[in-house]
């Protein structure tokens, strides 16, 4: 039997995120919001249209 | 094997005997007691009945010592004055004669051995306590009774006639030894063994007991009841031979049993019924993969609390105890060769145990029956050591100059509930005092996992720092001028060359840096920004902008720096520089515009924002650490403030705060 599963799941469940979040440059805040956005979350404010840099 | 085969001079029956030391026989069909010298034999009466017992050896019971094999070829039932033993003669490898000591539940191997020098014949020189050195050895005595021979059966090397007596002095050593020093005729003889365990003597051949051994019915006759010689109650015997006190359930007048007489021990008026034990007598239950029967039941107490003492019996294990108190139970047994020590640290198996209390106990309920002569006022010295989930407990009885040690291991109220059938488990209250720290075994269990876990992390981050080094893309100065409040800068103004970069006092004017490629996968993007702020500030409304899609990534900074002096002395504020970081920026050609905002006492700022790509947010890693060392920090301080409660009961305090 499997004594502290859910201890050992959350220390899986560390590791894996740490790994995956630093590979895709995420802070921990943008990495917890990015699930729930429907924009994908994080800190994109959009689409740029003030002037033509160009 | 030499086996030699004689007449009984009284029956003429064949006496065979196995062993070449063998003096001393009892004829199997006439029982007359033969004495063996040379070839001829002589009958010098008859011998005694053997008292009825429920010990599983016989004679022809085979075992195994040391790798070596044995045969039981003889008993002697040895009697004092606080009861009785049986002393098994063994053939050990076929040749040497050897004895197996079976008393209160503990067997002892020991041999005749030569030792280095003569032991005193004088039974003044053996008191308990005394330390000797025998074959440089250190010894303890810790038993000195006159004994007398009550019957005795087989094979023997020496003539052990009924009401022969002797002087017995017991001793022991470190490591289990055991030892015994018979004196008798003017002479002393010394025989040296061990303990040893049941399981360890493999034996074989053993003797089927009744009421234990399902080819064996039950007896209840005599051999297992008696009459009370109070009330006239009948008395049931559950350790026939083995117990030395039973208490009457009717009138709990306490009988003697070690002789035939059964004489009253004690004459209380307490109505046994005032007890109420959670098992009851004759109860049986498997505990650690044995069955016992409980046959005794104590009541004790001291200053301050009671607690109930349970005796249980096993045929071939012997005597254990189940002490219970405030719904919390501990599984007892004795422990024959410690030393009396005074100390706060007692070592006893390889492990320490930390003295805890002491006390006076006294029993004050007794059901049952007893491999000692209990009676009801009894009183204790009990001393307490713990290493939990064992307990280590010395009594001493000042009035018979004894100590005895036992050491006992915490059950669960589970266990015993699910042993002895109980309809639901003992509640328990408090904590006890070797009752095992379940944060201490939950960080046993885990600690492996959160090391492993604490280094996989440390090597993620390391590795992930190495893989995603920050990268300067782009690094840009500009000068932001209200045109119609500031004079043109002059040309010897250093930062002139930036005007060129620099749009013209319209406040709503942004900068941009020239593009610049973020190269790989997502990515955290960081912005450093300077401006040469005095006493007022500037706030950049940053975005980076990508070429291709317009994607957007908005971050803000504000740089303020304000100084002066007051009476306290000089003082200031702020910074001139500060860094925001965008997380996640997939690849692509980007751009960063910034567009500053300033109070309108200001007129001119120069500023610079440099962008560096790669790099990692600390928050991962400080988050994910957390969840990681939560639980175990948490673990270790219920662990300390469970150890605190323990033992703030304990003469003393923490083990930790005393003067060891």
């Amino acid at each position: 039997m499997i004594r502290h599963p859910f201890y050992i799941a959350l220390c899986v469940f560390a590791v894996i995120y740490l790994g995956y979040a630093n590979a895709r440059g995420w802070s921990f805040w943008s990495g917890v919001a990015r699930p729930f956005s429907s924009t994908g979350g994080g800190p994109r404010g959009g689409y740029y249209g003030g002037f033509n840099h160009k | 094997m030499s086996e030699r085969v004689l007449d009984c001079p009284q029956c003429g029956a064949p006496v065979k005997l196995r062993s070449a030391a063998a003096v001393f026989t009892v004829c199997e069909h006439c029982r007359s007691m033969v004495v063996v010298k040379g070839a001829s034999a002589e009958a010098i009466g008859e011998m005694a009945t053997l008292p009825p017992d429920l010990s599983p050896f016989q004679i022809g019971t085979r075992g195994e010592w040391k790798g070596r094999g044995f045969e039981i070829v003889g008993r002697v039932r040895v009697e004092w004055a606080e009861g009785s033993w049986n002393e098994w003669c063994i053939l050990y490898n076929a040749t040497i004669t050897g004895w197996l000591a079976e008393a209160q539940g503990l067997l002892m191997v020991s041999f005749a051995t030569e030792i280095d020098h003569p032991l005193s014949a004088d039974a003044r020189d053996y008191v308990a306590g005394k330390q000797l050195q025998i074959n440089g050895q250190r010894w303890t005595v810790n038993d000195v009774k006159q004994v007398t021979c009550r019957a005795s059966e087989g094979e023997l090397p020496m003539a052990a006639t009924p009401a022969s007596k002797r002087l017995s002095v017991d001793l022991f050593s470190a490591n289990s030894g055991f030892a015994s020093v018979e004196l008798a005729d003017g002479g002393a003889e010394i025989y040296i063994g061990e303990y040893a365990a049941f399981d360890e003597l493999k034996f074989a051949n053993l003797r089927p007991v009744p009421g234990w051994n399902a080819e064996v019915a039950q007896e209840k006759n005599q051999t297992t009841a008696l009459s009370c010689p109070s009330c006239g109650a009948p008395v049931q015997l559950r350790a026939v031979g083995l117990s030395m006190s039973v208490v009457c359930g009717s009138c709990a007048t306490v009988i003697d049993t070690s002789t035939p007489q059964c004489k009253v021990i004690q004459r209380v008026g307490i109505a046994v019924r005032d007890l109420a034990p959670l098992l009851s007598l004759g109860q049986r239950g498997k505990l650690f993969d044995v069955d016992y029967e409980v046959i005794g039941f104590v009541k004790r107490e001291d200053k301050t609390s009671n607690w109930s003492e349970f005796l249980l019996f096993n045929p071939w294990q012997g005597f254990r105890w189940l002490v219970t108190y405030q719904g919390h139970w501990s599984f007892i047994e004795r422990v024959p060769a410690l030393a009396d020590v005074q100390a706060n640290v007692v070592e006893c198996e390889g492990r320490d145990y930390k003295f805890y209390t002491k006390g006076r106990a006294s029993v004050v309920g007794v059901l049952g029956e007893f491999y000692w002569k209990v009676q009801r006022g009894e009183r204790a010295e009990v001393f307490d050591y713990i290493a939990p989930p064992y307990i280590l407990s010395k009594e001493v009885y000042p009035g018979l100059n004894e100590f005895t040690w036992s050491r006992g291991k915490y059950v669960e109220p589970g266990v015993i509930a699910k042993a002895f059938g109980l309809a639901k488990p003992t509640l328990p209250v408090d904590i006890y005092l070797n009752q095992p720290n379940p944060y201490y075994e939950s960080w046993r269990d885990i600690r492996l996992v959160a090391f492993a876990a604490l280094l996989l992390l440390i090597f993620v981050q390391v590795r992930a720092s190495r893989g995603h080094p920050e990268i300067s893309v782009a690094n840009e100065r500009f000068i932001f001028q209200k045109m119609a409040a500031s004079p043109p800068p002059s040309p010897a103004d250093p930062t002139a060359a930036d005007l060129a970069n620099a749009t013209p006092a319209d406040p709503s004017k942004t900068f941009t840096t020239p593009h610049f490629t973020l190269a790989g996968g997502e990515q955290r993007v960081n912005i450093d920004a300077a401006a040469d702020v005095d006493n007022n500030w500037i706030d950049l409304d940053l975005r980076l902008v990508n070429v291709n899609t317009n994607a957007s990534f908005p971050a803000f900074v504000e740089l303020s720096y304000y100084h002066g002096s007051d009476e306290d002395g000089p003082w200031s504020e702020g910074s001139y520089s500060s860094s925001v970081s965008i997380p996640s920026v997939p690849p692509g050609e980007y751009f960063l515009s910034v567009e500053p905002g300033v109070d309108t006492q200001t007129t001119r700022v120069p500023f610079s924002v440099r962008v560096r790509s790669g790099g990692l947010f600390a928050s991962n890693f400080i988050v994910m650490l957390l969840c990681v060392l939560f639980y175990p920090a948490m673990l270790f301080w219920r662990r300390h403030t469970f150890e605190a409660e323990r033992w703030s009961e304990a003469d003393g305090g923490y083990p930790w705060q005393r003067n060891d």
